[in-house]
């Protein structure tokens, strides 16, 4: 089995630059089977833009992460669920 | 109807008794206002949050996630269980703030254009590379600001499925889920949204003047 896939590894398509921004998102969350994760590997990892691509989308992510959260309004529950009440949620 | 509809490839996320750790589903849906307490307890500012990045006012965002919840407890009785529970009330706030922003369209995203333009290009397959320095990035507090103000930037399919996937760190299908979209759709739109933001955001860090400002129209 596994000389029968190393076979057919051989005789794939290689993936462009294209080919691999398409699967940058199964990439990071671990969605890509085996097989098309080593390929999307072997593909970064010989191609310095899409090295530097990758690296760039996951910044933008640890951005978006530690930067973007919006904090709600210390008094947001209290006020809320004295709103609900005042509109009968609660009362039999 | 806004009960959420989960995509057709996906088996159903059936609730198990707990909603979490303490809420009592089947409490909480025979109209157990303590165990609806809890629920609003643990999710205000999250759904806070979301709606916000939809309405983008506080004000707003809480008059809308006030009615949210208003409007579940109301609807207790069409949930039905095909989803979780924080999906449906997820839907119902999305909508509201979607419908709200609708009302008033007082704020403008990026257009389809601009947003085309903050895709990276492609030279035949290969990849045009773009510079793009986040180590030069401003002072903390700044840069929580351009952040921001890049993800309101977005068109509102794309900033809703940020604020879910990215920010609030919900898993992809779960998103999927509460937009009633494909999990295979919300990836794309999660691609798209988060390469346009890496365009914005290298466009404001650099002195590049090929890029499209981050304040330009805003």
């Amino acid at each position: 089995m596994k000389v029968l896939d190393k076979l057919f590894d051989r005789f794939r398509p290689k993936l462009t630059c294209r080919d691999a921004n398409a699967f940058i998102v199964e990439y990071l969350d671990n969605d890509l089977d085996e097989a098309t994760r080593a390929h999307f590997r072997q593909h970064v990892d010989k191609c310095p833009r899409c090295t530097r691509f990758l690296d760039q989308y996951k910044s933008t992510i640890e951005m978006l992460n530690s930067d973007g959260r919006l904090e709600a309004p210390p008094e947001l529950i209290e006020n809320t669920l004295e709103y609900l009440r005042s509109r009968g949620v609660g009362r039999s | 109807m806004l009960s959420a509809k989960l995509p057709g490839n996906n088996p159903p996320v059936v609730e198990t008794k707990f909603l979490v750790a303490d809420v009592d589903l089947d409490k909480l849906l025979a109209g157990d206002a303590g165990e609806f307490e809890k629920v609003v307890v643990r999710e205000s500012g999250r759904l806070f949050s979301v709606i916000r990045r939809i309405v983008r006012e506080d004000d707003e965002a809480r008059s809308v996630m006030q009615e949210t919840f208003l409007q579940a407890w109301q609807r207790l009785d069409t949930f039905r269980r095909e989803s979780r529970f924080t999906t449906w009330l997820y839907a119902i706030g999305i909508n509201l703030a979607r419908a709200s922003v609708r009302k008033s369209s007082r704020l403008s995203a990026l257009s389809d254009t601009e947003f085309e333009r903050l895709q990276p290009a492609f030279d035949g397959d290969h990849l045009v590379p773009t510079e793009w320095n986040p180590a030069r990035m401003a002072e903390t507090a700044e840069r929580r600001r351009i952040v921001r103000d890049a993800i309101d930037r977005l068109p509102e399919d794309y900033r809703i499925i940020i604020t879910l996937r990215d920010i609030e760190e919900l898993p992809t299908a779960e998103a999927a889920g509460i937009l009633a979209i494909s999990d295979g759709a919300a990836r794309v739109r999660l691609h798209r949204a988060r390469q346009a933001l890496r365009s914005l955001l290298a466009a404001y860090f650099e002195d590049s003047d090929s890029t499209v400002s981050i304040n330009e129209g805003a």
